[in-house]
């Protein structure tokens, strides 16, 4: 056995793990070998020291700190950590989703009429009396208001005169209109518009007073809008309770008029020339044209015999396209037809 | 707390198996210096070493039902300490303390007179840095066997080796401690 050979056994040895045949080489030697001696016995001092080292002992408290960890956590905890932990990467992932959201919410808002409408709703609306329009004033001071309508406070400011070329979307919310005006109750014939409020209209109103013997006859519902600017129709559309738009908010407001009244559009080349033929008409079958809102194009409200209705529709059906957009079920005796006649 | 008598680890185990908080504080109470020391010795400082014994608990308390008993429950509290440390030693993950600071700081602190054991206050800490500066699986050979005083075969199956891999660690080591420490042994 070579001192190589010996020394690979130290560990062996020490431990007294060695099998006797290699004890007993080993021993042999170390016997003759004083060199092996010396570093055993320094490999021999080496482990001692090792084993005697003191050993160390964990901090105070240890214990306490790993029972506690071992403790189910509370379950907001787990959420907490969840929600926030790493807080290098969660923060600001939840710091660019809210502002992502606040803008999406201001997106959808800014480009949701419906949403904006209902916040300039809850603004309070300056209660005064209607202006600046006749007829349609006696409208709105004889229909109820609705319930939390502000609409009769509403001041109306632009001239009659404000929209004279009428594109399709006007025409139909007129006809929409017509539909809410021709279900008004009959206003009262002693409400008329303060004449400097209207100087348009008044110069433009050449139908005679009505007869005693017609129903007291109030301007057709389409005349408001004609003498509405836009900022007045819009809060005037605000006005309603609820948020709906439209021919639904029109149709709410409608439920209160009258069911004896047709209303109709009259589509023609030349309104002027058309207005006069209507005049004829009504001349003819018997009627009496009972009001005129505009000398051009413009609405005319006619009282016509239950038996002359049909001939009249049927003129009108000569003279342009006649697109009745409400008739009644059954005629009254005096039948009332608002003619709105347009390009 | 110890495992001299089986029947007392196998009813610690039992009992731990069972959920018994009692039993676990009990575990911790009995092994927390030996999984502290293994860690402190691999580590090189205390925070280190904490930090790996709790962990070493918390997951002995999480996966108790999956221990199946067949080595001691010290053994497999070494295993997991040791591969723990060897993990966090292999990601570099540790702080950095100088070797022996805290080992003089002790015995300057333990002992009431250090200049009456300077030499061998100068061993033990010459000692400490021997063992830091071997490498880590040697360093865990010799932690297990001298410090801890295990038995070659609880080495290995704590270490996975072979119980020859793990005499030539051991042998490995010492020699390398000898050679450090040859100043202090003429």
């Amino acid at each position: 056995m070579t001192c190589r050979d010996a020394r690979e056994l130290f560990s062996a040895l020490v431990d007294d793990v060695l099998p006797p045949e290699g004890r007993a080489l080993c021993t042999a030697h170390l016997a003759s070998c004083a060199e092996c001696r010396r570093e055993l016995d320094r490999f021999e001092r080496t482990v001692g020291v090792l084993r005697a080292v003191v050993p160390v002992r964990a901090p105070a408290g240890f214990v306490d700190r790993v029972v506690q960890a071992a403790q189910p956590a509370p379950w907001y905890q787990g959420v907490l950590r969840r929600v926030f932990l790493p807080l290098h990467v969660k923060i600001p992932l939840e710091a660019t989703a809210v502002v992502l959201v606040a803008v999406a919410a201001v997106y959808v808002f800014q480009h949701t009429p419906e949403l904006e409408e209902a916040a300039r709703r809850s603004e309070p609306v300056a209660q005064s009396p209607p202006a600046g329009l006749g007829s349609s004033r006696v409208e709105g001071e004889a229909a109820p208001p609705m319930p939390g309508e502000k609409d009769p406070a509403v001041p109306r400011e632009a001239p009659s005169t404000a929209r004279k070329v009428e594109g399709p979307r006007a025409q139909s919310e007129d006809a929409a209109r017509a539909k809410e005006a021709e279900r008004l109750p009959a206003p009262s014939p002693a409400a008329p518009a303060p004449p400097a409020e209207k100087p348009g209209a008044e110069a433009e109103q050449k139908a005679p007073p009505p007869s005693p013997a017609a129903p007291p006859v109030a301007e057709p519902a389409p005349s408001l809008d004609r003498s509405e600017s836009g900022p007045a129709r819009e809060q005037r559309r605000d006005a309603a309770p609820d948020t709906l738009k439209g021919s639904a908010r029109q149709g709410i407001a409608a439920r209160s008029l009258p069911a004896s009244q047709a209303v109709g559009r009259l589509i023609v080349e030349d309104p002027e020339s058309a207005i006069r033929a209507l005049a004829a008409l009504v001349a003819r079958v018997g009627g009496t044209e009972v009001g005129r809102q505009e000398a051009g194009a413009g609405v005319v409200e006619i009282l016509v015999p239950r038996e002359a209705y049909g001939e009249l529709t049927r003129g009108l059906a000569e003279i342009g396209r006649w697109s009745p957009d409400r008739e009644p079920a059954s005629l009254p005796e005096q039948v009332r037809l608002t003619v709105r006649v347009t390009r | 707390m110890s495992e001299a008598t089986p029947g007392a680890g196998s009813r610690l185990l039992e009992r731990l198996r069972a959920g018994d908080p009692v039993a676990f504080e009990e575990m911790v109470a009995a092994y927390q210096h030996r999984v502290f020391g293994v860690a402190y010795r691999m580590m090189g400082n205390a925070a280190d070493a904490e930090d790996i014994a709790q962990d070493v608990f918390l997951r002995v308390h999480r996966s108790i039902g999956e221990f199946r008993g067949e080595a001691k429950l010290s053994t497999w509290l070494y295993t997991i300490a040791s591969r723990l440390c060897l993990n966090r030693l292999a990601s570099g993950d540790r702080r950095i303390v100088r070797q022996g600071e805290e080992a003089l700081t002790r015995l300057a602190h333990d002992r009431a007179d250090p200049a009456a054991d300077l030499e061998e206050a100068e061993l033990e800490v010459a000692l400490h840095r021997a063992i830091a500066e071997l490498p880590e699986e040697r360093r865990i050979v010799v932690v297990l066997r001298d410090l801890e005083g295990l038995s070659y075969e609880e080495i290995a199956t704590a270490l996975d080796l072979e119980l020859g891999t793990v005499r030539s660690r051991l042998h490995r080591a010492r020699m390398d401690l000898k050679d450090k420490l040859e100043r202090f042994f003429p």
